[in-house]
């Protein structure tokens, strides 16, 4: 079966800024990868190459197979994408805003569509331009969704949402991609929300991809804060554990599994302290985007 | 201190913090010093008046232009005491820039009579900034057609008339108090537009025309008439493609030329004419058809400034547009832009047509000035057509680019050499008409043969 979404080698730059260099990602159909990464990691810019909305410098990138670049018709019905900006066709009326775009779509499904605008309370009769972010997002949400997508592109949709309506989509998705196996890159910061949908995680830093893991997996490391004076620290070997990042001089981050931590830490020569920060996934993925 | 530091910040970001501006008034106070120290006495005064009004007449256009920019800005996210501050940097720029060297042309002994007349090109600026195109074409207009009698070189001996004085002075007092008010009424227009959080507002057309501040049966009115619209864009949506119309909704360009409005504006002109036919029969003279030209070829160049900045504002619902599987093909989605470019012009060039039709049957304007006004049009649309096919079809869209001065100064230059014809320079009309059309012929070109930028790509060079 041909990938849902595929980027191999893709370089852009801004203005002499090397953005992205040499990226690799592929998603397979029904994956659910959750995309993270610092503020200007170039996530929003690694997406929109991948729907094709802007040039990449080199590399290559597909959906459903197709290049990005010259998406069929076919393949272009089968992409839904939420965009980080909500407020989009502010002129328009909620309702007129999704016939608009709906009549775009030859299969657009009203009854799904009209469900979740019940079910999330969106106004369809007030001008785009003046609902809150909150209501904007989900009007975002529901258009996209309302194509019944294969492939769905996130980018940040639910930073304005209260957290029960952030839950909702969340489950939303999460019942679409049980029913119906769509493929979802979800780029977020808040990675509870990733959690409960994304079974892969993706952290993009320096313009490649720092980490791709399964959620599972992500679930069973732990953070790890060596102190020790430099020149011993220098001497210790980290080669077998996940992640090192060196804060400060003296002070090393780890990560490692969680049922090896007490085997790695014993190892550890003498006049090394450790101490275990164990406390959630965020603080241990957040190691990557650093 | 606090204070002083803040203020001097905002001076700053309203004035100073540019380089070219800043070497400009660097170069005009320093050669004002060179030439106080080499005059006399008696003339200092004049040199110090002149060097400061000139420098005080940009820098009033550049800070109101920065007054509304950052007001609008900071009342939009609701930033606290901006207001506060503009004003208080508008007090500084008027201190500095016309306070100092009033004092310094009072402490030599000038005559305060013309020392207030400082005023006159601060409230100048003001005005520059607000109403750039109309002062100047207005300005340019009065000059063309009345042999410069409007000029600017016109006014100086009316200056020494002290009633004129008083009444430039007046005038200008009442320009920058209204000028220090600038803030304030933007920010009111500005400030953060009513938020509808939720769906409750509408439960009922009632509740709803009552939230939007409507009244509910006229809202019940206008959202049938608005759904009907909807409905005919949505009917132009189908697999074969779609209509221009269905185009111009999803980047909220205005749609059909209002035809109602080019009347209003061909009646207006008319009656100008005919005001000015009485006033100089003459038809040796220059008219003001000349004038109703170029404010036509103005005219022109907004409407198609319209569609550019439409489709560079509108890149995130193109983004979005351009995914769905019935968004039409780059060769098909150029038609519909040429066909909007066409239709852009049409009231204008309607408009342009009967005009010149009543002012030639009517004697209103010479047959040479028809000739320069055929010219005119056609070069105006030449650039503003060639300007918009070149941005659509570049790489990226830059707020500043280079090809497009280049095609707009082939224009203004190709129309200047035809004019001045074969007898100035060999080949003058060709050379003229070669550079008159350039413009057109490189932007069809370039919009033929490269891609269509859609969505549009912005760079901004701050």
């Amino acid at each position: 079966m041909l990938e849902a979404f595929k980027c191999e080698a893709v370089a852009k730059s801004f203005g002499g800024r090397r953005v992205l260099d040499g990226l690799n990602l592929t998603v397979e159909p029904g994956e659910t990868v959750g995309l993270l990464g610092a503020n200007g990691a170039g996530k929003t810019t690694m997406l929109k190459i991948l729907l094709g909305l802007l040039p990449a410098d080199g590399g290559r990138s597909s959906i459903g197979g197709e290049p990005s670049g010259s998406l069929s018709s076919g393949a272009r019905a089968r992409i839904g994408y939420v965009p980080q900006t909500p407020a989009q066709f502010a002129w328009l009326t909620g309702r007129a805003m999704l016939r608009y775009v709906g009549a775009f779509y030859p299969r657009f499904d009203w009854q799904y569509t009209e469900s979740l605008i019940e079910r999330w309370k969106i106004s369809l009769r007030t001008p785009i331009g003046l609902l809150s972010p909150g209501q904007q997002q989900r009007l975002s949400i529901v258009r996209s969704l309302g194509a019944r997508p294969d492939f769905v592109v996130l980018d940040e949709p639910i930073a304005a949402l209260d957290p029960a309506t952030r839950l909702a989509v969340i489950e939303e998705l999460v019942q679409e991609h049980r029913a119906r196996g769509i493929a979802i890159i979800f780029s977020s910061h808040i990675t509870g929300d990733l959690v409960r949908l994304c079974n892969r995680f993706v952290v993009l830093a320096g313009g490649k991809i720092a980490l791709n893991e399964s959620t599972v997996s992500c679930g069973n490391w732990v953070r790890i804060v060596v102190t020790a004076p430099e020149d011993l620290l220098r001497t210790v070997d980290f080669s077998r554990y996940r992640h090192v990042r060196t804060p400060k001089e003296g002070e090393r981050t780890l990560v490692a599994l969680r049922a090896e931590t007490t085997d790695a830490l014993a190892q550890l020569p003498h006049g090394v302290s450790a101490s275990i920060e164990d406390k959630d996934v965020e603080s241990v993925l957040s190691e990557w985007m650093q | 201190m606090d204070a002083v530091n803040r203020h001097w910040q905002v001076l700053r970001a309203l004035v100073l913090a540019r380089p070219f501006v800043l070497v400009c008034l660097a170069l005009f106070y320093v050669v004002a010093g060179f030439l106080l120290l080499m005059l006399d006495a008696d003339k200092k005064i004049s040199v110090i008046l002149i060097m400061c009004a000139i420098p005080a007449c940009g820098v009033f256009a550049i800070a109101t232009q920065r007054v509304i920019q950052y007001t609008d800005a900071g009342s939009s996210l609701g930033l606290p005491r901006q207001r506060e501050s503009m004003r208080v940097g508008q007090i500084w720029v008027l201190c500095v820039f016309v306070g100092i060297p009033a004092g310094i042309a009072a402490a030599l002994g000038g005559n305060l009579s013309y020392i207030v007349l400082l005023l006159v090109p601060a409230a100048s600026g003001v005005l520059l900034a607000i109403y750039a195109r109309w002062v100047f074409f207005v300005w340019i207009t009065f000059a063309v057609t009345t042999r410069g009698t409007y000029s600017f070189g016109a006014w100086m001996p009316g200056l020494g008339n002290p009633w004129i004085r008083a009444i430039l002075v007046c005038l200008s007092v009442a320009v920058l108090y209204w000028w220090l008010g600038l803030a304030n009424r933007i920010a009111r227009r500005s400030a953060p537009a009513l938020v509808i959080a939720d769906a409750r507002h509408e439960s009922t057309t009632a509740s709803i025309g009552q939230a939007l501040g409507a009244d509910p049966k006229q809202y019940e009115l206008y959202e049938k008439a608005y759904d009907r619209g909807i409905t005919a864009v949505v009917s132009g949506i189908t697999d074969r493609g779609i209509t221009k119309r269905a185009l111009q909704v999803g980047l909220a360009m205005p749609g059909r030329t209002n035809w109602r409005f080019v009347g209003v504006m061909i009646a207006i002109s008319l009656v100008a004419l005919l005001f000015f036919h009485l006033k100089n029969p003459n038809p040796a003279q220059p008219t003001a058809y000349l004038g109703f030209t170029l404010l036509t070829a103005v005219w022109l160049f907004g409407q198609l400034n319209v569609v550019t900045q439409a489709w560079k504002a509108r890149a995130n619902e193109e983004a979005l547009l351009v995914l769905t599987p019935r968004w039409p093909a780059p060769d098909k989605l150029k038609s519909l832009f040429l066909l909007i470019i066409l239709e852009r012009q049409g009231g204008t060039w309607a408009a342009w047509i009967l005009v010149s039709l009543f002012a030639t049957v009517l004697r209103w304007a010479a047959v040479e000035e028809i000739f320069i006004s055929v010219v005119i049009m056609i070069a105006a649309s030449s650039c503003a057509t060639g300007a918009l096919m070149l941005a659509l079809s570049r790489k990226v869209f830059k707020e500043v680019s280079l090809l497009t001065i280049v095609a707009l100064l082939c224009g203004a230059v190709g129309t200047g050499v035809f004019l001045v014809g074969d007898d100035a320079i060999a080949h003058g009309q060709l050379f003229g008409l070669s550079l008159i059309l350039a413009p057109i012929a490189v932007g069809a070109l370039s919009f033929s043969f490269r891609p269509l930028q859609f969505p549009a790509r912005i760079i901004n060079k701050q």
